[in-house]
């Protein structure tokens, strides 16, 4: 049913954008281009039309996992994205209500076992929570304030009985499953709908739905209202099923997150309120539970890149940061997202981490925020169980080979490829996939679990990490070839192959790019990158191909980290110009890690060096060029203090060397 | 005289010819400037192949062969300083149309350092210093960087001004499935440069890169090279000079102790030493290099040219000093 509704929408996104006018027809080729290339990418970052390039004649869409550039045709604008995020606060409690509503009578508190502190407070109904019950507390706490409360209660208003309080475990995975439910159910309003949970201020999770609406808000209305009414009309419809939510709608996820969780409901609020009358919606159930009269929230809005205003007075956990941190934070008097803005962006990464930055970066839309769609993390097993064993590897790749053939002949028609494959031979025992009573292979498709692959019998079990999408069989059997090459203790005369396993996980919409008739220039060919990255990942290990990411922050130790490139969800890092007043041969080619300690006679006016004994070597110095002083790092613990000089030699050599204020002791530390 | 010169021309050509047999036609209209004209001019066809292995011999680690490497690589990863030359009239050595190809060469050179290191878009400076010659450039690739021991220090070649987007760095600790990886990355038609350097201050043979690498790897990245079209920029060992190796170019490279400041400071270390105390301006901060030619495919081994690298531009040029050469190997033609 669900599926219909959103093939609805999207005939209806078609036939409406081939009836735009001109000016919008020309942006047409750059929607469907956005929306098939960004696979797993809520992109906020694409409101502006980038700079054109050289040439003049493409347009460039920071879209990229690697920073390939998406290409639209000249003149033609990206579509602005758009997310609308909607907050579902104590949602635990609120699906348990909406499901048995007789929950709604009296307080409810769920618990959850935890190893050494006993049972905790997980979630409490607001009736709960004003008899004093906090989240975390001990339940045996929360049980005698319920008491206390309810006998208080009975003495006030004699002749009332006040119901007994229930005391239920929290189920967190029926609470995503749940939720997941919920928001598959609003896919008639956009195709694309996800889930999201970040902790909270009490470190309780804050559960959310968002729908991408970019290109999607003008099918409810006309433009300036067209928003207000959709989310009004979810907001209509949640209420209706008994939820209460509040909803927001931005350019960037982050920012709608926000504004959705934690911002303050105004009238008048966006462009838009004063159009449309916000529409009446009832309070859910006031006359039977006074608690659950909280004020009508009315969606917000926030105007195409103007957020900054609204986010501003938000507190830092808006940000989806760590609770720690924003105690941190607190503790320093930053209360709000404002204050943050208006610190050294420099001195906040180095203070309090990178999440901080790309959060802000994120919200922002300087850095692009990948939110995995819940429909888009399909995956597709198929399993092929023989009746003899298989002792031959050839005939196996024969078996994987005709698996994936099917695998990839499903997923074409649907536009996917896998970003993960697993392949797990099985043994005698079985293998842990449900099989199916006729032992035929057959194809269905699983929840994200993992758990079936997980059995302790299989033979071997291959997992293969791709830079990108793929539905290729060749390119998939040439990576598992590999790999199996590898299994160098895998003994299929002792441990024959009973069952054959080929799972597609993480598929995603293929980014496909059309290449150009004469398009002759081969480094072009993002498709040959990829393809190499992942031949490297599966030789070598994804963890070992790296990207260096400069990091802000003067100790030369912590000047870069390595970004992992294949199998990692995390968005690349933005690209930070190199600062111009560095000169460009002052940092060693290869740093020693530890630096290697010197004895150094050094000139006592100047303080520079004049020769170096190392333990195996020792040289004049011929120049030196310096000092270069490094102070840095307190809050690491230990504040460094080096005078850094660089110095050729008399052995031919250009040294970077450094000696410690500390202690006034030499070190070398790298060469150039 | 001309009949002479004609026919080692000719007989050149055909070596070439025989030779790059296997070098994508595509890439034969182009070469690759190394970042620093001095050294281009010394090459036959005023800059680099695409395609072809180079080596950079290092006496000891820190003599400035790697930043030598790392120009060369950012400027075949920038694909800006493409020249327009066509390699099939191989000009005689000291030619009119050799001359006009090293305007051009120190150019876009400049042009590519100077888009690079002030980190402005880089692409009009191609177009620009490229003069409409030939509008043809290189989508800029990446480049993959052998980093076994894990010390490859990013920071100093984003200084250099190559982007770190455009890096990929191994760091895997076994030589053979590096060797692996360097051919495959050379077959790949979007690395525009893989480099990789030895351990020049390990002292055993059996060293990544070092004088026991079979020679069959060097074949296979030649072969590689040939298909994907990037550079291959091993630094190693001066030890290695004079063995056999399928490298098109070997150039060596040291830090020249005698030169600098002969003239100026050595009896006063203090005076020269302290350029930024005394306010001597930063741009005379540089350092002596010797580089030779030990090894190139129609051009005759052993022109050594004395540059003067720049630390706070990055730039190299070449110092006007006449100076013995450094002691070296025999001399011999290259067999090609």
């Amino acid at each position: 049913m669900q599926h219909k509704k959103s093939n609805r929408v999207g005939q209806a996104l078609l036939a409406a954008v081939s009836r735009q006018p001109p000016s919008v027809a020309a942006a047409e080729t750059g929607t469907s281009a956005a929306v098939a290339a960004g696979p797993t990418a809520v992109s906020g970052s694409a409101s502006t039309p980038a700079p054109s390039t050289e040439q003049g004649e493409l347009v460039a869409e920071p879209l990229s996992r690697f920073g390939f550039r998406q290409q639209l045709p000249r003149g033609a604008t990206p579509v602005p994205r758009r997310t609308a995020c909607i907050a579902l606060p104590n949602w635990p409690i609120q699906r348990l209500v909406v499901s048995a509503p007789v929950y709604r009578r009296a307080p409810l508190v769920l618990f959850t076992e935890t190893g050494n502190r006993g049972q905790l407070v997980t979630a409490a109904s607001p009736r709960a929570q004003l008899s004093g019950v906090r989240i975390g507390m001990p339940l045996a706490e929360a049980k005698s304030l319920l008491r206390r409360s309810a006998a208080g209660h009975a003495a006030m208003v004699s002749g009332s009985t006040a119901a007994s309080p229930t005391f239920l475990p929290a189920q967190p995975q029926t609470d995503r499953q749940e939720l997941a439910a919920l928001a598959r159910s609003l896919q008639d309003f956009s195709p694309r709908v996800g889930t999201l949970s970040a902790p909270g201020h009490g470190g309780e999770p804050q559960f959310a739905i968002w729908l991408d609406l970019t290109g999607v808000a003008h099918l409810f209305g006309d433009h300036p209202g067209a928003e207000w009414n959709l989310l009004c009309r979810v907001r209509d419809r949640l209420a209706t099923a008994g939820y209460l939510a509040t909803a927001a709608v931005a350019d960037t996820p982050g920012a709608a997150w926000a504004l959705a969780c934690y911002g303050r409901p105004r009238r008048g609020t966006g462009g838009t309120t004063g159009t449309v009358s916000p529409p009446n919606i009832p309070a859910p159930d006031e006359s039977e539970n006074p608690l659950w009269r909280l004020p009508v929230l009315e969606p917000m809005i926030a105007p195409l890149s103007s957020e900054w205003t609204l986010l501003d007075p938000l507190p830092p956990i808006a940000l989806r940061l760590d609770p720690l941190l924003c105690l941190t934070l607190g503790q320093l008097g930053i209360t709000r997202i404002g204050q943050l803005r208006q610190l050294p962006r420099a001195s906040l990464q180095a203070r309090f981490g990178p999440q901080l930055g790309r959060r802000l970066d994120e919200v922002a839309g300087v850095a692009t925020e990948i939110w995995t769609p819940l429909d888009e993390s399909l995956d597709f097993t198929l399993t092929a169980t023989f009746d003899f064993p298989l002792r031959d590897l050839a005939t196996i790749e024969v078996v994987i080979e005709r698996q994936l053939d099917q695998l990839c002949a499903r997923l074409r028609p649907l536009q996917r490829g896998a970003l993960q494959w697993q392949i797990a031979l099985h043994g005698e025992s079985g293998g842990g996939l449900p099989r199916s009573p006729s032992g035929q292979a057959e194809l269905e498709q699983q929840s994200t679990s993992t758990a079936e692959f997980a059995e302790p019998w299989h033979v071997a079990r291959l997992v293969i990490n791709l830079f990108q999408p793929t539905a290729t069989v060749a390119h998939v059997m040439q990576l598992i070839a590999l790999q199996l090459e590898q299994q160098r203790d895998l003994d299929l005369e002792a441990t024959p192959v009973w069952e054959v396993s080929v799972r597609a996980a993480r598929c995603v919409l293929l980014a496909e790019k059309q290449r150009l008739l004469f398009d002759d220039d081969p480094r072009l060919d993002h498709q040959a990158l990829s393809q190499l990255l992942d031949r490297l990942a599966v030789r070598l290990g994804p963890e070992r191909i790296v990207r260096p990411v400069p990091v802000s922050g003067a100790q030369p130790e912590f000047a870069c980290r390595p970004h992992v490139l294949v199998g990692n969800d995390q968005a690349p890092p933005r690209v930070v110009a190199p600062r111009r007043e560095h000169a460009a041969i002052s940092r060693p080619v290869r740093l020693l890690q530890p630096p290697s300690p010197l004895a150094v006679t050094a000139d006592v006016t100047t303080g520079a060096p004049q020769q170096l004994h190392h333990s195996r070597w020792r040289a004049q110095v011929l120049a030196a060029w310096g000092p270069e002083r490094i102070e840095t790092g307190w809050w690491r613990g230990r504040l460094i203090s080096r005078d850094y000089w660089r110095v050729q030699t008399s052995a031919g050599q250009l040294l970077w060397v450094y000696q410690d204020q500390a202690n006034q002791q030499w070190f070398l530390h790298g060469t150039f | 005289m001309s009949n002479h010169s004609e026919l080692l021309h000719r007989l050149r050509e055909e070596i070439r010819q025989v030779e790059t047999a296997g070098r994508a036609a595509l890439y034969d209209q182009h070469v690759i400037s190394g970042g620093v004209a001095a050294l281009d001019q010394l090459l036959p066809e005023g800059g680099y192949a695409p395609g072809s292995l180079v080596e950079w011999l290092a006496p000891v680690a820190g003599c400035g062969a790697e930043l030598l490497g790392l120009l060369l690589a950012r400027s075949a990863a920038a694909g800006s300083a493409v020249l327009g030359t066509a390699a099939g009239s191989l000009a005689p050595a000291h030619g009119a149309t050799h001359g006009a190809t090293h305007g051009a060469a120190s150019g876009a050179a400049h042009g590519a350092t100077h888009g690079a290191t002030h980190g402005t878009t880089r692409r009009e400076s191609t177009t620009r210093s490229s003069g409409g010659r030939d509008s043809k450039a290189r989508e800029p690739g990446v480049i993959v960087i052998a980093d076994p021991r894990r010390d490859f220090y990013a920071p100093a070649a984003v200084r250099l001004g190559l982007r770190p987007d455009q890096l990929i760095l191994l760091q895997h600790p076994r030589e053979e499935e590096l060797y692996w990886a360097i051919e495959q990355a050379l077959r790949c038609p979007a690395v525009a440069a893989v480099y990789a350097a030895a351990d020049l201050s390990s002292t055993t043979r059996q060293s990544f890169l070092g004088s026991n690498l079979d020679q069959r790897w060097l074949r296979r990245f030649q072969l590689a090279a040939e298909q994907g079209g990037g550079l291959g920029i091993f630094i190693r060992p001066v030890r290695v000079a004079g063995r056999p190796t399928w490298a098109d170019l070997q150039w060596r490279v040291a830090i020249d102790p005698t030169s600098l400041h002969s003239h100026e400071s050595r009896t006063s270390p203090a005076k020269m030493r302290l350029h930024e105390a005394n306010n001597t301006p930063l741009h005379e901060a540089h350092v002596p290099l010797q580089v030779e030619l030990l090894r190139c495919r129609g051009q005759t081994s052993g022109h050594a040219v004395a540059l003067q690298l720049n630390l706070q531009t990055g730039e190299a040029r070449r110092r006007q000093v006449s100076l013995p050469p450094l002691p070296c190997p025999p001399r011999k033609l290259s067999a090609g």
